[in-house]
């Protein structure tokens, strides 16, 4: 069966049933239409389909290859544990939002032009805001609001960029740019995929808004918008130079931040610009292992990200809090959750046996094979980084290091233990298995991950890493503090502009107060008292005079109804004879 | 399940954690990279110096600036956002 | 007659099926005495099942009954048209209050009756089928007028509506007589080749003016209207809801067919321009001074017949599909102002101008849906009532009778005025303090906000709409 089902209308759909149903039975809906895009995914078939027509133009919104077909993959499998991870949410509104936001995804994934790909990168920036705003706190409204304007400047670049092409080359069609023949549009249309992306300097809105989401939201947003701009990136820009050094700029950017952030989910979004900083840098080197590395983290990633966001949504949702310096001591009581953050965190750090080792490495190996030494080795370094911040640091302060301090946890419910489960099985069972994700992939894999010298060096590294913590771990105590970002620049330009949009109008605004009130306000009071007189006496007596007389023809027309049925009929014959004699014999 | 936390005290894992590295770094004497993608990679223990050289250079540059400009207080933004408002009620 | 001849006739078997259903449930009813009520709720549910047998069947073509019966897309278009029409009307009718329940059967009987005949005359393309098709769908409406409650008026309505059709279907006859005795057939196929003009053929046109004086009196134009105002006042909301709008359909897609025999500068014409000028004047002078709702949405009908009219006027293939188009926006507006009356006057009186104030604080939804359907039948964008207007007024410039397009844009000057009053007492006037207003009826801002959301739509979206109508009118107009 080569139909094809788009899973943006499985999502859709739902949406439109849970919005329309009480919540309780509406929640069933979500992960079974996550099971059937799964399905839907895994019997697709490379080819094109669902044309339509819209506003004029033809669209294609079904553009299905290897590169398509793996990312759509992983984001079915993660819409499924992420709506079971969702199921005790009791807000329809959030159900209702994530399902946007999926078909969004979705949509983007399999967009083989512009305009289609514009319409669902905006379904996903309008429906992941309100994933923010549901938390229903003001940090978050705040939050949300930043994160909501920085996203429309992203969507208006790549809108500007696609509308400046369509005039030069006439088509809307979604292809690899060269990188030689790159025109401005093409520049502007990166820009727009580098916001989605957290390309630094674009990416402050991440860190600033995945830590106020929802518990439940955090999870899918570390997924779809960073890895939907990782897809678009490597349909339209592999190759780009820049990029590379930018992607690795990023996974030392990220993990530097991670080191000394003190909210958990904070750390993990810095974290998401480290890895996908990875995937960037394979998108700029462009050659097919790092193409291949690029995907394969990207699916690995959404799988331990996932994991990772659950479980320390998880530990915000019992304890309450999220920050470092409040959590601790709290292995006893949860050690279920310490228990799955660990295997996200080994395979966050490439770890052999699970899924980051048999990803991350070939990325790195890929960057070194194509002769980018220094990427390698800035890329070996953030992998430090990361088992450092993420490996080590979070869990060691979050769940030892202190005494248990005794506080409240809430009741943790069945549905995300059996959500987390699934996902750390699944980075095992990928680590142990690596032809599973190989075989997805876009070009012919010539990796061989598990070679004696592979997993040494990778023991070595993190091994060795943890010694360093332990040296360090005085030093590397998390402290209440806000760091610095380049949100600073953001709401810096934000304030100028406001004062430069004051200052001159307040001026102006003054000096024709003083104008006004001296000079005019004597003349427009005469010039007034003209008017009226004028208004009233000539002008209304015409309207007015004009409007009663209509008014009181039709109170005449209408004295033509008298209620007999005789004068009716005979009226009616009259007229009709009048009229028709005139025409007729004139 | 008390003799396995008599075994496994904070003194023996120390131990437990010394020896298995070592034991990493000698077993890297004999396996090499095969076509090692920089000069240094070679040496044996390359990796270990990189990772925890790495470490600890991290965690002291980062806490640097931490400590020097990048740390403010927790309600940074709040306050600014307080001044704006209020210069903006004294220019009405 | 084939088999196949069975897959014409869809639209038609639907409305027989639901006809034969109700008349089972008549007799079931009378038979057990007792009040086993199974209800009427399930004639909405049916009447939807039409629409989308009709929507299926829109592209079948063909003839039977030796050709005076004609499938094209024309009379698809109103078969759906008056397929969604019954649906609508039903569903507003079916917790009718001036009906007792004894009788509400075989009132709906009476309405899918006449809509069946509506339907018969869609594709009536023969004089004598075309007469019987008319009187079949004006007999069952007459019965049904008089029933409200132990009301006089619906009685004394009743009367005229009858007295008055029955005199304007007479001329149309006595004019039937004169066609076949000048032009020697009744087909409109062959009576499209003859020649309509005054000088060559007068008998004939003056047969075709009487004919059409029959659908002029179901359009209610001006001088043919004097029933409008009296029986949409006397009869029951819901009656006035089906008669106000659905014989329209009829009549105009008679209209269109006939037109199709003329060309613009001959007489019949001329009279056309004339009556629709008058009526749309006519129209508009005395709805200024209503102060019964109902009896504003009769004169604005007679108004609205005069619009129709100017697009019939135009004689050309827009012109025609503009009319046939506009007949079935005015059929949502309709619905929808007479959903709102529907809706809130719960013990079936008739709502006057006062009974509206502070209804944008009583019920919200039922105010706005009320606005959007005076600002559709004004014709302000972004209503389809605006997009109907446009179509007709630009198919019909520049075809000799510029003076028209004028008189009907001042027409809808003077329409803003009471239009707009209705969306006055709605939202400024506050309702007064010691009145008990009762409440709406349940559920009914969701499908009155489907009628809403549909007139936005087809205000931003006609194209789908208004080509297929367009292919409809180039069928028979080339």
């Amino acid at each position: 069966m080569t139909a094809f089902i788009h899973p943006s209308l499985l999502f859709a759909f739902c949406a439109l049933i849970v919005i329309f149903l009480p919540v309780k039975i509406g929640r069933w809906f979500p992960p079974i239409a996550a099971a059937l895009a799964v399905f839907s995914v895994f019997k697709m078939a490379p080819g094109s389909y669902a044309t339509f027509h819209y506003l004029g133009m033809t669209l294609k919104a079904g553009r299905v290859d290897a590169l398509s077909m793996v990312f759509a993959n992983v984001f079915a499998i993660q819409a499924l544990i992420g709506f079971i991870f969702a199921f005790h949410i009791e807000d329809r509104a959030q159900h209702v939002a994530a399902l946007m936001y999926i078909t969004g995804a979705f949509g983007s994934v399999f967009a083989a032009d512009y305009p289609t790909l514009f319409i669902f990168w905006e379904m996903m920036s309008v429906s992941s805001t309100f994933l923010i705003w549901l938390r229903r706190v003001p940090a978050s409204t705040k939050a949300g609001l930043r994160y909501f304007l920085f996203h429309t400047l992203g969507g208006l670049m790549l809108l500007g960029g696609l509308l400046l092409r369509y005039k030069a080359t006439g088509s809307w069609a979604f292809d690899p740019v060269a990188p030689d023949s790159a025109k401005i549009y093409d520049y502007l249309v990166m820009l727009g995929f580098c916001v989605n992306a957290a390309v630094i300097p674009l990416h402050a809105w991440l860190p600033d808004a995945y830590p106020e989401a929802t518990v439940t939201g955090a999870v899918f947003m570390s997924a779809f918008t960073t890895k939907t701009a990782v897809y678009v990136l490597l349909r339209g820009f592999t190759g780009f130079e820049v990029l590379g050094v930018m992607g690795t700029l990023m996974a030392l950017y990220g993990v530097f931040y991670a080191t000394i952030e003190n909210d958990t989910r904070r750390i993990l979004a810095y974290h998401i610009v480290s890895q996908v900083g990875y995937m960037v840098a394979g998108v700029g080197i462009g050659t097919a292992m790092t193409v291949d590395g690029a995907c394969a983290h990207a699916y690995a990633h959404i799988l331990y990200k996932g994991l990772l966001f659950m479980s320390t949504g998880t530990l915000l949702y019992a304890a309450g809090t999220s920050k470092l310096t409040e959590l601790g001591g709290l292995f006893k009581r949860l050690p279920m959750v310490f228990f799955w953050y660990m295997i996200a965190a080994v395979s966050i750090s490439g770890l052999p046996l699970f899924s980051g080792f048999v990803s991350k490495t070939m990325t790195i190996t890929g960057a070194a094979e194509a002769h980018h030494v220094w990427l390698a080795i800035g890329m070996e370094i953030a992998a430090v980084g990361t088992f450092l911040s993420v490996g080590i640091k979070l869990p060691y302060f979050a769940f030892f290091f202190k005494e248990d301090s005794g506080r409240e946890l809430t009741p943790i419910p069945w549905n995300m233990y059996v959500a987390m489960a699934a996902s750390g099985v699944l980075c095992f069972i990928i680590g142990i298995y690596p032809n599973l994700l190989y075989s997805l992939l876009p070009h012919a894999v010539e990796y061989e991950p598990y070679t004696a010298w592979h997993v040494l060096q990778s023991l070595l590294l993190l091994g060795f890493t943890g010694l360093g913590f332990y040296i360090m771990r005085n030093r590397l105590k998390p402290e209440a503090k806000l760091n610095l970002d380049f949100d600073y620049f953001y709401r810096l330009v934000g304030r100028i502009v406001l004062a430069v949009a004051r200052k001159p109008i307040e001026v102006i605004d003054s000096w024709w107060s003083e104008f006004y009130r001296v000079g005019g306000l004597k003349g427009l009071l005469k010039i007034a008292a003209g008017s009226a007189w004028f208004d009233k006496a000539a002008i209304d007596g015409v309207v007015d005079g004009s409007a009663y007389s209509v008014q009181r023809l039709g109170r005449v027309a209408a004295l033509t109804q008298s209620g007999r049925l005789q004068q009716y009929l005979s009226t009616a014959l009259v007229i009709a004879l009048t009229i028709f004699a005139l025409v007729w014999f004139l | 399940m008390s003799f396995l936390k008599q075994i496994f005290t904070a003194s023996f894992l120390k131990k437990a954690m010394y020896v298995s590295l070592l034991v990493l770094v000698v077993l890297n004497l004999f396996i090499r990279p095969h076509e090692p993608h920089f000069n240094a990679e070679r040496f044996p223990g390359f990796w270990a110096l990189f990772g925890a050289g790495g470490a600890i250079l991290l965690a002291f540059i980062a806490k640097w600036c931490a400590h020097t400009f990048l740390g403010k207080d927790v309600d940074f933004y709040l306050r600014k956002e307080k001044q704006n408002s209020a210069s903006l009620k004294e220019a009405k | 007659m084939k088999f196949d001849d069975i897959s014409l006739l869809l639209p038609e078997l639907v409305q027989i099926l639901i006809i034969l259903g109700l008349f089972v449930q008549t007799l079931m009813k009378s038979e057990t005495g007792a009040t086993t009520d199974i209800g009427v709720r399930w004639v909405p549910w049916a009447a939807a099942v039409g629409i989308i047998v009709s929507a299926y069947s829109l592209k079948t073509s063909g003839s039977l009954f030796w050709d005076a019966y004609q499938m094209d897309g024309l009379s698809q278009f109103f078969k759906m048209a008056v397929a969604l029409g019954f649906t609508i009307a039903t569903l507003n009718a079916v917790n009718t209050p001036t009906v007792k329940n004894e009788q509400r059967t075989d009132y709906f009987l009476f309405f899918a009756l006449s809509s069946l005949g509506l339907m018969l005359l869609a594709s009536s393309v023969e004089l004598i089928t075309i007469y019987i098709s008319l009187e079949i769908a004006s007999y069952s409406l007459y019965a049904i007028i008089p029933l409200r409650g132990n009301d006089p008026r619906a009685a004394e309505a009743g009367i005229k509506y009858i007295l008055f059709g029955a005199a304007a279907t007479a001329i149309a006859l006595f004019g039937l007589s004169y066609i076949l005795a000048s032009q020697n057939t009744t087909y409109l196929h062959i009576l499209a080749t003859k020649s309509w003009s005054w000088s060559a053929a007068p008998m004939a046109v003056v047969g075709l003016t009487l004919f059409m004086v029959g659908f002029f009196f179901k359009l209610a134009l001006f001088p043919f209207h004097f029933w409008c105002p009296d029986v949409y006042d006397g009869t029951s909301n819901e009656t006035a809801a089906f008669a106000a709008t659905l014989p329209k359909l009829g009549a105009v897609v008679i209209l269109i067919r006939l037109v199709a025999l003329l060309k613009p500068e001959i007489e019949i014409v001329s009279i056309m321009a004339v009556l629709s000028a008058a009526s749309m004047t006519f129209g508009n002078l005395a709805a200024l001074a209503q102060k019964d709702v109902k009896r504003i949405l009769g004169y604005s009908s007679v108004a609205h017949a005069g619009y129709v009219l100017v697009g019939l006027v135009a004689a050309s293939a827009a012109g025609l599909s503009a009319a046939g188009f506009y007949s079935l926006i005015y059929l949502l507006m309709n619905l929808t102002c007479f959903w709102v009356i529907c809706s809130l006057s719960r013990d079936g009186k008739n709502l006057l101008l006062d009974d509206l104030n502070g209804l944008y604080q009583r019920a919200p939804y039922l105010a706005f849906i009320l606005a959007v359907g005076a600002f559709a039948l004004v014709g302000l964008p972004p209503t389809a009532g605006f997009i109907g207007k446009l179509f007709l007024l630009t198919a019909a410039w520049n075809r000799g009778y510029n003076w028209l397009i004028i008189i009907a844009a001042l027409n809808t000057a003077i329409s803003i005025y009471y239009y707009l009053n209705i969306v006055r007492h709605a939202y400024t006037h506050e309702a007064e303090e010691n009145i008990q207003f009762e409440e709406p009826r349940r559920y009914s801002s969701i499908w009155g906000g489907v009628l809403a959301a549909s007139l936005l739509v087809l205000g931003v979206m006609p194209e789908p709409v208004f080509r297929w109508m367009e292919a409809a009118a180039r069928q028979i107009i080339p």
